[in-house]
């Protein structure tokens, strides 16, 4: 599609300011963007596991009824702080370490518009999760409220450590903000020349809606931690009706984030995948304008459906039909994409190489995530599944096959241009197929037992769910072990193996894919010119 | 060098919209908290719920039959059974049934 003239840059490299500084103090003052991402994806990497150690945790205790390993005091700062960990620690830094990596490359600019801000916005990521973490450690235990810190579990009724976790959130999303807004003063301003908008790689289209969801909601998130801080500890009452505050506010302010934030962790999912589809089906994407409208157009939808994560809240009537219809109405952007990327394969030249083998297991798999995201989108029906494991089932689904899986495709599609070498791909197929098949074990049973009548959030059951549950756990420590082999591929890709071309896959096109493998310290610091 | 000059200005102006926009979210998410109430007056919604007692149903349902399980367990280790003495009971809709512990 595009060809780029770039033979000035490779001179550039051994100018003394431009190589890669030696020690760990290249890795604190960095303002590279290639060092920072390689930063996000490893701190989301550990993050990953330290989140994944605490699912084993509520596994164990679950394989049977009854209470055999952990409090359920303790479990429910698991299940509390495994998802704060997984979303805000694992998905989204992942996603921002990708953009760090991709985005400049994708659209031919030297660097992130703000390298100093990038800095600043990673290393402060360490130390709200280490707050955090630490807070588990403390008398009383950390938050145990779950994730989305409903009113008044978190107000009234929460522990001490309520205050470290509404300032470890505010670190969360100061950084979130400053990549954000870092990734759309690149994309406005430092596309080189001739890449226009509509030129742009679906991942920087995907990355840029992202970017607008985020500064748009991580503030409100920031809002709704500091009342809940207010009201804990300064005799504020917006969630207590003691004082004529609504606790069914908090779930009107919470879920206005949640739900765009659902789509933050998806969208650059989405683009992704739009990037590996055509280079394993040697053809153009399918649609390439219906991608980047629909995209659009999930985002503006997200602002307008969050009250279905409150059905059984007593809303009226009139609320209720609305935000069932405007959620069923973003699963047609959501089938254009799929569609597009069906359609992109039709016929194409396939061959499977691990990120195809990801993307289409996304692809399957993710769409199993939408549809039952439908079924409890019909508010009658919704007033059954609420708060039950069909819930748990469905936003694993969508986040685990559908964000970690997405992730997963990208690291093992750009990991050759990374590192130089091509990584272990019998090892690799070995990691996908564990996954895949554990995967579904652990979290297809689900639907059932939530179907039953399972509540989520619960660390003893009756026993009727004990078959089930032991099936759900063993494929819970089966995935769990599986993404251990991810990280030997990793590991022996960074040490060595077989030296990857400039293109490193037979059918990718675009920028990045014409700078050397691995990717100089420093990429187009003359524009390249798109054709 | 003299293009990214050019773009710096450019940097500025476009950082402090967005600045603006953060600003102005985290001040929206505090203006939500009076507007829902304006938006349930202007509509005639009422999310809260209202202050009359819900009516129960007196009638039984005996063309249905439920199973009700008990479950119990006591904290950590301490030294007590704590048990349901019936584990499951089937029961109509609308019955009164009394069940000890």
């Amino acid at each position: 599609m595009s060809s780029i003239e770039n033979s000035a840059t490779d001179h550039h490299d051994d100018h003394e300011h431009h190589g890669a500084p030696k020690g760990i103090m290249r890795w604190i003052l960095t303002t590279n963007h290639k060092d920072i991402g390689s930063l996000y994806l490893l701190f989301s990497l550990l993050m990953f596991f330290i989140g994944g150690a605490m699912a084993m945790v509520i596994r164990a205790e679950l394989f049977q009824p009854g209470l055999q390993i952990v409090e359920p005091n303790f479990f429910n700062q698991m299940t509390t702080v495994h998802g704060l960990i997984m979303v805000f620690g694992a998905v989204m830094p992942a996603f921002v370490g990708l953009a760090n990596w991709m985005v400049p490359m994708m659209i031919g600019a030297p660097d992130m518009a703000l390298p100093r801000m990038n800095n600043w916005s990673f290393w402060i990521l360490p130390f709200a999760f280490l707050i955090l973490l630490m807070s588990l450690f403390m008398e009383g235990g950390g938050p145990a409220f779950g994730w989305t810190f409903y009113a008044p579990l978190s107000t009234t009724y929460s522990g001490d450590s309520t205050a470290f976790f509404v300032f470890s959130v505010h670190i969360m999303g100061i950084s979130s903000i400053m990549g954000a807004i870092n990734v759309i003063v690149t994309i406005f301003n430092l596309r080189a020349p001739g890449m226009t908008f509509m030129k742009m790689p679906l991942f920087v289209w995907t990355w840029l809606i992202t970017a607008f969801l985020l500064i748009a909601v991580m503030p409100v998130l920031a809002g709704a931690v500091t009342m809940v801080l207010t009201d804990k500890y300064f005799a504020t009452s917006f969630f207590s009706a003691a004082g004529g505050g609504d606790p069914v506010l908090f779930q009107h302010i919470f879920w206005f984030f949640g739900h765009p934030e659902v789509y933050i962790m998806i969208l650059p999912a989405f683009g992704i995948i739009s990037q590996i589809v055509p280079t394993f089906s040697r053809k153009p994407l399918f649609g390439y304008s219906s991608m980047v409208y629909a995209t659009a157009s999930i985002a503006i939808l997200s602002f307008m459906v969050w009250a279905h994560h409150m059905f059984t809240t007593g809303m009226p009537l009139a609320g209720e039909l609305f935000f069932m219809y405007f959620t069923m109405l973003i699963s047609v952007p959501t089938g254009v994409k799929v569609f597009n990327w069906v359609a992109t394969m039709w016929r194409g030249a396939l061959t499977f190489e691990v990120p195809m083998m990801f993307s289409i297991a996304f692809i399957v798999l993710f769409t199993i995530g939408g549809l039952s995201g439908l079924m409890l989108a019909i508010t009658p029906a919704d007033f059954q599944y609420h708060d039950t494991y069909f819930v748990v089932a469905h936003f694993h689904y969508v986040l685990v096959t559908g964000a970690i899986f997405s992730i997963m495709a990208g690291a093992y599609y750009w990991l050759p241009k990374w590192t130089g070498h091509m990584f272990d791909e019998g090892l690799a197929k070995l990691h996908f197929w564990l996954s895949l098949v554990s995967v579904n074990v652990l979290f297809f049973p689900m639907h059932f037992v939530g179907l039953a009548g399972m509540p989520r959030r619960i660390p003893d059951y009756a026993t009727q769910f004990a078959d089930f549950n032991a099936i759900i756990s063993i494929g819970g420590f089966a995935f769990g072990l599986s993404q251990l082999l991810f990280v030997a591929v990793v590991y022996k890709c960074i040490k060595g193996g077989e030296k990857a071309t400039d293109q490193v896959w037979e059918g990718a096109e675009g920028l990045e894919w014409e700078v050397p493998s691995p990717a100089p310290y420093h990429t187009f610091e003359t524009p390249p010119t798109i054709k | 060098m003299s293009a990214q000059q050019n773009t710096k200005p450019d940097h500025v102006k476009l950082i402090k919209k967005l600045v603006f926009t953060v600003v102005f979210m985290f001040g929206f998410g505090f203006a939500l908290v009076p507007l829902y109430d304006v938006f349930c007056d202007i509509t005639g919604l009422n999310g809260k719920t209202s202050n009359s007692a819900a009516s129960q149903s007196q009638v039984v349902d005996v063309d249905r039959l439920v199973t009700v399980e008990f479950i119990a367990h006591t904290q950590g280790r301490l030294p007590w059974t704590f048990e349901p003495e019936i584990k499951r009971i089937k029961v109509h809709p609308g019955e009164h049934h009394e069940v000890n512990f």
